[in-house]
């Protein structure tokens, strides 16, 4: 490219184009000398020699002319750069047109692993590294009051606490509690009225999160004081119901209750405490005969709080640990035993339970990429020891060696890029995928985006592929590059050197793949276990609806319960509906109310040692219906019971056995000497790796709420259950909405839901990394095959019989692999610790799963060796003598 | 007579003080000029005109010679021309103290 005359004047001398055209220059000058010897009576032959000879040696003054031109520096330095960088991205398509099988493999594989290291990253960005939405994140924390004693542990709080928590403490410039269970305020929507999640909450809860409103503002103490009946709404609310209208702040929002005013609106991302939370209103909004969160031993709430700018954590908690004893000291009725108190900084609190998973699954990703580079890394060594001689002519026309490298590096730069974008297209949607199947398991999945930090993450990892799997053949290829005639003895000579480099790069990919096997295997085996897990009742064929009965229209407890036989009565004159029951809440998603209980005549418990268990109010079917095994004892009869039942954890716990339980009698929860009627079988709750927690079940006829959960057993597929079932709901009540409604084998999935995730995600990555895998060995064999077809047609006409070929074929093949799946192995069960907090019931060093994972791998080997073993049998002789 | 080191780009910037040259004329010219005492090592000769222009003293054009051949012809620069000037007087001054030195009769002033 010749700069243009005016170019050249303008721009100041020194810039611009030489180094070219010296061999011309040269040329000229021998021939010009040459020619004058003529002139002066010489031969034609003899003058040129002689000219030549003048000159001296072409190669070194050419050479010296280059070097010369390749010194020189600032904006000449870059001209020059971006010409031949042009030349080299022009000459690198080029390339890669020419061979489009090669060139769509390698994308293909770069796609893949840069795509989903993508959307792993983006995953972890948002849900572990993107600052949360509260000012100073380390200063706001989750609060528990601490029991000490046999039954220690985290406690909740009551209202009275909270205020002389606040009160007391010093290392607090905010403390408010919360909670989510009490049950959303209910908004007429025309037509079916609407259960909104609602979070009810104290003054000092919005100081302490400190996210200041979008619109108008949030709920602080003086706004109570003046008027309780405000809410705020999340974004999302916002914009569903409101339309986003800006003139939102002020209106009222009907709901059952009567009308609340809209404070404000909160900005997006803000979804403290559950992600579905869509309000936030006071407590006090809630009535007494609700919930007397006035009396101190109401103990259901969560707190709060953010710890003051001059203050450290580690001083916080012993601050409040005194708090915590003072007040037990000072009531020793209701807060003996209460002595200390657990902080946890909210980002902890939030994600602490996903990091470790979540990490795994960005190492194993990382891996799979690393696998995707070898097997791209190794495409490359294939295609550039066929251009040997290429690389060799060039070198002999003076090429250096730099120059090379850096044309090759051009090509693998190249295809990182496009491999890269086709990746960002790729993990966006995986990213939406993901998000979607485990918007519930991960928190803060609101945050997670493709935005300009993981493009800009995607675009680095491109280049950065780019580099990392071209360095290796580049380096290598441009090593073996000598100049002189390239003939076949020396082809095989590069070969070999070749070939051990490729043997090499399959040996870490095993290696690799394996990590990755046993990682995927032994979580799905948890998995597994963790699916086995006997629920404790039938979870088929069962759905499962939640309400609270509206006290709108119902008064008394007998109102609810006459309101809820009414629609049992209903429901099970639906077809298909074998029986129907209910109970407060359903066993996997609700924990029912915690109570203290006693063996009478024990002695009597420390304050704040008391021995707890979780209570259920059911109804007098609800065993058989969920098919809960009765195993002591008598079945409820007609009548309302005064007895309880509890559960064979319990009876064990308090009585040593089922049978001696049975006729025994608890002190509890207030009332003395009530006699246990019967035991029935453990119920797993949330989490199936927990044993069964000790549970009494209590007649709700005896003890009314108005919350129920109501258990539907269907010979069919319950989810046709749902429309009949809101359909015999409006018939008794149209304005009673159902906060939730479900199957209850969903319920149960979702227990184990995280875990499942988890497992499939890693065992996704895992056969992906294999099939890569398996397809380098492929590759590689195929190739090195076609490159020793000579010597195979020597050794058939030396009387090589096909078995023969095929066992020295394979043998090559399984040469790197069985030390890479020893390696592999190895390294798997030293990372393994990692994995154990993880693993339910399973070794880290389970040996099935190890010995499948070597087998699986050495099977798939042989097999991605066995084809190209085969076409090498099928080799002429004649043929491939003739080939070079 | 080998060139002492340095001074051979100085010959070329002069060689072109006249106008446009072709690496072979300065050869040539350079011989001429010096009646063959000095003989210019051709394979030096090349990379001289390039640091030359690489330095912004001289810039090249290629065209076509006196025998109607492709040829790469050089010209000095503005600054070509004031280092041309600086070199010069500088090689005077110091060949005439290696005179003087050189021409000294006795031993005074050590």
């Amino acid at each position: 490219m010749e700069l243009p005359r005016g170019f050249r004047r303008a721009v100041p001398p020194g810039l611009g184009r030489y180094g070219d055209g010296v061999d011309d220059e040269i040329r000229f000058h021998i021939e010009s000398r040459a020619a004058e010897l003529v002139a002066e009576g010489m031969s034609e032959e003899d003058a040129r020699l002689r000219a030549q000879a003048e000159f001296g040696d072409r190669e070194r003054a050419a050479r010296a002319v280059r070097r010369e031109s390749k010194r020189g520096g600032g904006a000449m330095a870059v001209v020059r750069w971006m010409t031949e960088g042009g030349r080299d991205a022009a000459l690198a398509v080029r390339q890669l047109r020419r061979n489009p099988g090669f060139a769509l493999a390698a994308l293909a594989t770069l796609a893949l692993g840069i795509g989903g290291t993508t959307a792993v990253f983006s995953v972890v960005d948002g849900v572990l590294i993107r600052p949360l939405p509260y000012p100073d994140e380390s200063r706001v924390a989750r609060i528990w009051p601490v029991a000490a004693g046999a039954e220690g542990g985290r406690r909740a709080w009551s209202v009275p606490d909270l205020e002389d928590w606040r009160a007391r403490s010093r290392s607090l410039s905010a403390l408010g509690i919360y909670t989510t269970s009490l049950g959303g305020l209910v908004v007429p929507g025309g037509g079916v009225p609407e259960e909104v999640p609602t979070a009810y909450v104290t003054a000092g809860f919005f100081e302490a999160l400190g996210t200041p409103a979008a619109l108008g503002r949030t709920l602080p103490p003086e706004a109570e004081e003046a008027d309780p009946r405000v809410v705020v709404l999340s974004h999302g609310y916002w914009t569903r119901r409101f339309g986003s209208d800006e003139a939102v702040v002020g209106r009222a929002l009907d709901t059952e209750d009567g009308a609340y005013v809209i404070a404000g609106v909160m900005p997006p991302g803000f979804a403290f405490p559950e992600e579905e939370t869509e309000l936030w209103t006071f407590l006090s909004n809630v009535a007494q005969e609700s919930v007397p969160w006035r009396l101190r031993q109401v103990r259901v709430f969560d707190g709060v709080g953010r710890i003051r700018p001059d203050t450290d954590p580690a001083t916080a908690v012993v601050e409040l640990t005194g708090v915590a004893r003072a007040l037990a000291t000072d009531l020793p009725d209701t807060n003996a035993g209460i002595t200390s108190v657990e902080l946890r900084p909210i980002r902890e609190a939030l994600v602490g339970d996903v990091r470790l998973p979540l990490l795994l699954i960005a190492g194993a990703v990382g891996l799979t990429l690393l696998i995707a580079c070898v097997n791209v890394a190794n495409l490359l060594l294939a295609r550039g020891t066929a251009r040997g001689r290429e690389f060799a002519l060039r070198a002999a026309l003076g090429a250096g060696r730099g120059r090379m490298a850096r044309q090759l590096l051009a090509e693998s730069l190249l295809l990182g890029v496009v491999g890269g974008g086709l990746g960002i297209v790729l993990g966006t949607a995986m990213v939406h995928t993901l998000v979607r199947v485990a918007g519930d398991l991960l928190p803060r999945t609101s945050a997670v985006a493709i935005d300009g930090r993981v493009l800009a993450f995607a675009v680095l990892l491109s280049l950065f592929t780019g580099l990392l799997f071209g360095l290796l053949p580049a380096s290598h290829l441009t090593r073996t590059g000598a100049p002189g005639p390239a003939s076949g003895a020396r082809d095989a000579a590069a070969g070999s050197e070749s070939g051990r480099l490729r043997d090499a790069l399959v040996f870490a990919e095993i290696t690799l793949a394996v990590v990755l096997l046993v990682g995927g295997g032994l979580l799905m085996r948890s998995f597994a276990q963790l699916r086995s897990v006997d629920p404790g009742f039938d979870t088929e064929g069962l759905l499962v609806a939640e309400m609270i009965v509206s006290d709108a229209r119902h008064e008394s407890g007998e109102d609810y319960l006459s309101f809820r036989d009414r629609l049992l009565e209903a429901l099970e004159a639906l077809p298909g509906v074998t029986a129907a029951s209910t109970a407060k809440e359903f066993p996997t998603r609700g924990m029912g109310e915690v109570w203290t209980w006693a063996v009478p005549g024990d002695p009597p418990a420390l304050p704040g040692e008391e021995r707890r268990a979780h209570a259920l109010h059911v109804h007098r079917d609800f065993f058989r219906v969920m098919g809960i095994p009765l195993v002591r004892g008598v079945p409820p009869g007609d009548a309302p019971e005064r007895s309880l039942v509890v559960n064979e954890r319990l009876a064990r716990d308090a009585f040593g056995s089922a049978e001696a339980a049975v006729g025994s009698t608890l002190d509890v929860g207030g009332a003395a000497g009530v006699p246990i009627r019967a035991v029935v079988g453990d119920v797993r709750h949330a989490d199936p790796a927990s044993p069964a927690p000790p549970m009494i079940y209590v007649d709700d006829r005896v003890n009314t709420r108005r919350v129920f959960a109501f258990v539907v057993r269907t010979s069919g597929d319950p989810l046709t259950l749902v429309a009949p079932f809101r359909q015999a709901l409006v018939g008794l009540d149209p304005l009673q909405p159902v906060r939730s409604i479900y199957t209850a084998r969903s319920a149960y999935a979702d227990a184990v839901a995280q875990p499942r995730f988890f497992a499939l995600l890693m065992t996704l990555f895992a056969t992906g990394s294999a099939v890569l895998a398996a397809l380098g060995i492929y590759g590689v064999i195929a190739y090195s095959v076609r490159r020793r077809t000579r010597e195979i047609g020597v050794r058939i006409a030396l009387g090589a019989d096909a078995g023969q070929v095929r066992r020295m074929v394979v043998a090559a093949a399984l040469r790197p692999v069985v030390p890479g799946v020893l390696l592999g192995l190895a390294g798997a069960g030293a990372l393994s610790s990692l994995l154990s907090s993880l693993l339910f019931e399973v070794r880290r060093l389970d040996p099935l799963t190890y010995a499948a994972v070597a087998m699986v791998v050495m099977a798939v080997a042989a097999l991605a060796s066995w084809a190209p073993a085969r076409e090498a049998t099928r080799v002429d002789p004649q043929v491939a003598l003739r080939a070079e | 007579m080998e060139l002492v080191q340095g001074t051979l780009d100085v010959l070329v910037l002069k060689a072109l003080q006249w106008g446009p040259c072709h690496g072979y004329a300065v050869s040539r010219w350079i011989k001429a000029t010096t009646r063959d005492v000095l003989s210019v090592e051709e394979g030096a000769l090349y990379p001289a005109l390039h640091r030359l222009q690489r330095k912004g003293l001289v810039e090249s054009e290629w065209g076509v010679s006196e025998n109607n051949r492709r040829a790469k012809f050089y010209q000095l620069t503005p600054r070509g021309r004031r280092a041309l000037e600086a070199e010069a007087a500088t090689w005077s001054e110091y060949a005439r103290a290696v005179e003087q030195v050189l021409g000294a009769t006795g031993p005074e002033g050590r």
